[in-house]
């Protein structure tokens, strides 16, 4: 298979943003992101400054050859998207699953830390 | 063409989550869990010899879609537990008109990552055919120079 060893950012073909969601957790922050027809080595999320960058390639096309199209409600597009995470995240201990084409990035609230401040 | 669509989150619509996220590079604001907006949008292409109808359903395995063929219709309906604990659920149906009868025995479906494919075969009986034209019997000749002079 040619297309798993493609770099992911890639960007040959066209990308739309995925829906997402963000709800507060327990422990923290839960993101999920909808990708259909994309695996998880086409998958690539880095956090960089605070900001989590998306970048997924799919395995949706066009058929092959001549025909007709009868009803047409998405395009062949891989998906990207950037979002500002909130400060009091620990991205260090982020973990992530791919399942059914639905990323789900859980992402801890840091520990906060206590400081008694001295009054001089 | 859709025949009727019973989906009360229709997928064009911007959703909950699309607002919950904003546009691209601002806060990760926390929300309620809202209703699951996923996707459900559909792709109906056609040759003569079939249809090719393909679902954006992220978030249903194989087990959770079922997929219902009646001469010209397609009914998909997915089903499917969310939430740690398993009792949310969500639940789709959608059902599209083909623009010719299908083999109904001959149709396959397939979902994976989160992808409804299914492969519809025309109805043999409603397959357009080249019709042999009848005419002369009499072997076509060959001309020759001299006719040609």
């Amino acid at each position: 298979m040619t297309e798993a060893t493609q770099n992911p950012t890639d960007t040959a073909r066209p990308t739309r943003r995925p829906h997402a969601l963000a709800r507060s957790v327990e422990d923290g922050l839960e993101l999920r992101f909808e990708l259909p027809g994309t695996t998880r080595d086409r998958v690539e999320l880095t956090v960089e400054d605070g900001e989590l960058h998306l970048v997924a390639r799919t395995a949706l096309s066009d058929p092959e050859g001549s025909f007709r199209v009868s009803h047409r409600e998405f395009a062949a597009t891989d998906f990207e998207g950037r979002w500002v995470l909130p400060d009091d995240v620990d991205v260090d201990a982020a973990t992530s699953e791919l399942q059914h084409g639905v990323l789900t990035v859980r992402i801890p609230a840091r520990e906060k830390a206590r400081r008694t401040i001295e009054i001089a | 063409m859709v025949l009727f669509d019973r989906n009360p989150f229709h997928s064009l619509r911007p959703t909950p989550f699309d607002d919950l996220f904003g546009a691209a590079g601002t806060a990760v604001r926390r929300g309620p869990d809202l209703a699951e907006s996923f996707e459900r949008r559909a792709n109906l292409t056609a040759t003569d010899e079939g249809a090719h109808l393909t679902v954006l359903v992220p978030g249903f395995g194989p087990d959770d879609v079922e997929v219902r063929v009646q001469r010209t219709t397609v009914t998909v309906r997915g089903a499917a537990s969310t939430g740690d604990d398993g009792k949310a659920r969500r639940s789709f149906e959608r059902s599209f008109r083909l623009p010719f009868p299908v083999d109904v025995d001959e149709v396959s479906a397939r979902v994976e990552h989160g992808v409804l494919d299914l492969e519809l075969p025309r109805s043999g009986a409603d397959r357009p055919r080249i019709v042999p034209i009848a005419g002369a019997t009499e072997a076509p000749r060959e001309i020759t120079d001299a006719e040609v002079e």
